[in-house]
C-alpha cells in the first residue's frame, strides 16, 4: 500500500517488538487526530490502548493496520514497515463497529478471509474448524452471518483475526455492546490467546476488563500518549483512603490535602489519594490533631479506572 | 491471485443476492414482450404484402431498436452494480477486514471492476444475442456481423463501470449515481444532437456530439455497433441507426478511456483512508 515508504528500514529479525511507533501523525483538513503517536509493544503481551471518546484509539490502530495514511512519523510490526503487506500477512485484526458480509455463511467467511491471507485449501479447512472451535461456533459453521446475535457475530469476528494463527492481533473494542455473559465470552478468548503467546493490541473503553487481561497499557488523551507502561507499576503505591468522620472540619480537610494528592468530601466520607502505605499514618495523626471524630479508615489499591481517571482528569 | 479471489467473490454475491435470476426472469421477460411485439409487426406486413427486400430492411431496424434498449440497459445495470460496491463497503465497514489482509489496494478495485465485468458481460451478450435470436426465429434476419457490435456494447458498459468505481473511490454512493446518471444523459442527447446535425448539416450541434463522445464514448461505440449491424445501403434513418460514419479510433479511445479510468479508481483508492 502506498504508506510503505522506500525510506523506511526493515526490522524483520523477531527480536523486534510487536508494534513499535515513532511520533506517528494524523490529521484531516488541518484537524489534528493523532498528535504524537509513540509506543513500543513487545512480543506476547497482551497490550491495552485506554482513552475517551475521540481521543484517537481508533485512527491510531488504523494507522498501525495500513487503513489509515500517517501524516507524519515512522511505525513497524513486527518488525516491518507500516503498510507492507507481509506484515499483515502475520497480524489479525477485529474492528470496532464491524460489519461482515452477512450474507454469507459462517464457514463461507472464514475461507474467503483464508484465501485473502493465501492459504491452501487443505490449511484453511483445518484452521476454520480450530478457529470456529475455538470461538465455540462449530456447531453454527453452515448458519448464514445474518442469523448471528451480536455476541455469536463478534466470537465470529474474532475467529477471523485468529484464522492464520497470527503473532499479532489488533482487537478494536472486542466487547463494545455486549451483554455481561458476551464479555465474560469475549475476555475468557483473550486470554486463551494471550496463553498461546499471541501479541494482543487491545482497543478498549472497559477499563476493568483491560485490568485483567492487559500486561502494560498506554493512555491516549487528545491525540497524544500520556502514560504507557507495566500495568502492575502504574498501579502500585498509589491508594486510595477512606476516612469516615464525624466532623471533617475545613482545617482538617485542608491538613489532609497537605497529605495527600487529591481530596474528595461527600457527606461523612473522606477519600484521599496517596502514594504509598507509608502515608496512611499521618492521615490518622491529622485527624487526632484536628480534634477529628475518626469512624474508619480504609485504604484500598487504586483501580485503572481510579487511575485513567486522574490521569485524563489532571490533564496530564 | 488476489484480485481473482475479489472477482469471484464478488460474483459470488451477486449471485446470492439473485442478481442472476433476476436478470434471467425480466430479462426472458422482455425477449417474450419483444418477440409478441415481432410477430404483431410481421403479421401485418405480411397483410399488408410488403417486399422481401423492405421486410428484411424494417426487420434490422426492429433488431437495431431491442439491441439500442439493451445497450442502455448495459450501462445502466453496470451503474447499478457498481455505484454502491467501494462507498457502500467502506460506509459499512466491510472493507477494512479486507484492507487489512496482505493484499495491495489496487487488487480489490481490479477484483471488483473484473467481476462486476464479466458479470455484465453475461448480462450484455445474452440479451443481445437474446434479441437476434428472437428476431431471426421471428423474420429470418441474422445481422451480417453480430460479434464485434455486441463487443462495443459491452465496451460501453464497461466503460462506465470503470467510471463508476472512479466516482466510488472518492464520492459517496448518492453523489457518484448522479455524476454517472448526468454523464449517461448527456452521452445519450449528445448523440442524438449529433445525428441531427448531420441531418440538417449543422456543425456546431455535430461538434457537441463529438465533445460529448470524449466525455462518455458509448454512444459513438453505439453507432459503430449499429453500421455493423445494419450496413446502411438501401436503410431508412431511425433513432437507433447511425447517419454518420464514426471513427474507429473511437474504439481505441474507448479502451484507453477505461482502461484510464479504473486505473485512476486504483490510485485513488490506494491513498483513501478506511
Amino acid at each position: 500500500m502506498s504508506i510503505i515508504r522506500s525510506d523506511m528500514p526493515i526490522k524483520a529479525d523477531t527480536s523486534q517488538p510487536a508494534i513499535e511507533a515513532q511520533g506517528l501523525r494524523k490529521s484531516y483538513n488541518h484537524k489534528l487526530a493523532v498528535e504524537d503517536l509513540s509506543l513500543t509493544v513487545g512480543r506476547g503481551e497482551v497490550f491495552g490502548f485506554l482513552g475517551p471518546n475521540g481521543a484517537g484509539k481508533t485512527t491510531s490502530l488504523k494507522m498501525l493496520l495500513g487503513l489509515v495514511l500517517p501524516t507524519a512519523g515512522d511505525g513497524w510490526l513486527l518488525g516491518r514497515p507500516l503498510g507492507d503487506p507481509e506484515a499483515r500477512r502475520r497480524a489479525g485484526f477485529l474492528p470496532e463497529h464491524f460489519r461482515f458480509h452477512e450474507w454469507l455463511q459462517a464457514e463461507e467467511f472464514l475461507h474467503f478471509h483464508g484465501r485473502l491471507y493465501g492459504m491452501s485449501k487443505q490449511l484453511r479447512q483445518k484452521r476454520v474448524a480450530e478457529a470456529l472451535e475455538m470461538v465455540g461456533l462449530s456447531h453454527c459453521s453452515r448458519q448464514k452471518l445474518s442469523t448471528f446475535s451480536k455476541g455469536m457475530l463478534q466470537r465470529i469476528g474474532i475467529a477471523q483475526a485468529m484464522l492464520n494463527d497470527p503473532p499479532l492481533v489488533f482487537l478494536d473494542e472486542p466487547t463494545s455492546g455486549l451483554d455481561p455473559l458476551g464479555r465474560r465470552q469475549v475476555r475468557d478468548i483473550i486470554l486463551a490467546v494471550k496463553e498461546r503467546g499471541v501479541t494482543v493490541f487491545l482497543n478498549s473503553h472497559f477499563l476493568s476488563e483491560a485490568e485483567r487481561v492487559c500486561d502494560r497499557v498506554a493512555i491516549i488523551n487528545q491525540g497524544r500518549v500520556v502514560r504507557q507502561g507495566n500495568l502492575t507499576d502504574l498501579l502500585s503505591g498509589e491508594l486510595e483512603v477512606d476516612l469516615r468522620m464525624g466532623n471533617p472540619t475545613p482545617p482538617l480537610l485542608e491538613a489532609l490535602g497537605r497529605l495527600s494528592q487529591s481530596v474528595k468530601l461527600d457527606g461523612a466520607l473522606v477519600t484521599v489519594r496517596v502514594a504509598g502505605e507509608d502515608a496512611i499514618p499521618p492521615l490518622a495523626e491529622a485527624v487526632v490533631q484536628h480534634s477529628g471524630q475518626l469512624l474508619a479508615l480504609t485504604p484500598r489499591r487504586a483501580s485503572l479506572e481510579d487511575y485513567f481517571v486522574q490521569v485524563i482528569e489532571g490533564g496530564a | 491471485m488476489s484480485t481473482f479471489i475479489i472477482a469471484r467473490f464478488t460474483l459470488k454475491e451477486a449471485l446470492r443476492k439473485r442478481f442472476f435470476l433476476m436478470a434471467a426472469i425480466v430479462g426472458a421477460l422482455f425477449l417474450a414482450l419483444y418477440g409478441i411485439g415481432f410477430r404483431f409487426i410481421w403479421e401485418e406486413w405480411q397483410r399488408n404484402g410488403l417486399p422481401a427486400a423492405r421486410t428484411a430492411q424494417f426487420s434490422a431496424q426492429i433488431v437495431l431498436a431491442g439491441l439500442f434498449l439493451i445497450h442502455l440497459l448495459g450501462i445502466l445495470v453496470a451503474i447499478a452494480v457498481s455505484v454502491s460496491t467501494i462507498s457502500q463497503e467502506v460506509d459499512e465497514g466491510t472493507i477494512q477486514l479486507i484492507a487489512t489482509k496482505p493484499l495491495r489496494r489496487w487488487e480489490i478495485v481490479a477484483g471488483k471492476w473484473l467481476g462486476l465485468a464479466a458479470l455484465l458481460a453475461v448480462y450484455v451478450i445474452g440479451m443481445a444475442w437474446g434479441i437476434m435470436a428472437v428476431a431471426y426465429y421471428m423474420s429470418g434476419f441474422w445481422p451480417p456481423q453480430p460479434v464485434i457490435p455486441t463487443l462495443l456494447m459491452l465496451l460501453a458498459a464497461l466503460s462506465f463501470l470503470s467510471l463508476s468505481l472512479l466516482g466510488g473511490a472518492f464520492l459517496p454512493t448518492v453523489a457518484n449515481a448522479l455524476l454517472l446518471l448526468t454523464l449517461f444523459g448527456m452521452a445519450f442527447f449528445g448523440g442524438m444532437v449529433e445525428q441531427i446535425g448531420a441531418i440538417i448539416q449543422s456543425e456546431a450541434m455535430v461538434n457537441i456530439g463529438i465533445g460529448t463522445s470524449l466525455l462518455a464514448p458509448t454512444d459513438v461505440l453505439w453507432r459503430l455497433a449499429a453500421r455493423l449491424l445494419a450496413p446502411s445501403q438501401g436503410l431508412i434513418q431511425s433513432p437507433f441507426s447511425s447517419v454518420t460514419e464514426p471513427s474507429a479510433w473511437m474504439v481505441a479511445y474507448a479502451v484507453v478511456y477505461t482502461g484510464a479510468a479504473l486505473l485512476g479508481a486504483t490510485r485513488i483508492f490506494r491513498k483513501r483512508d478506511l
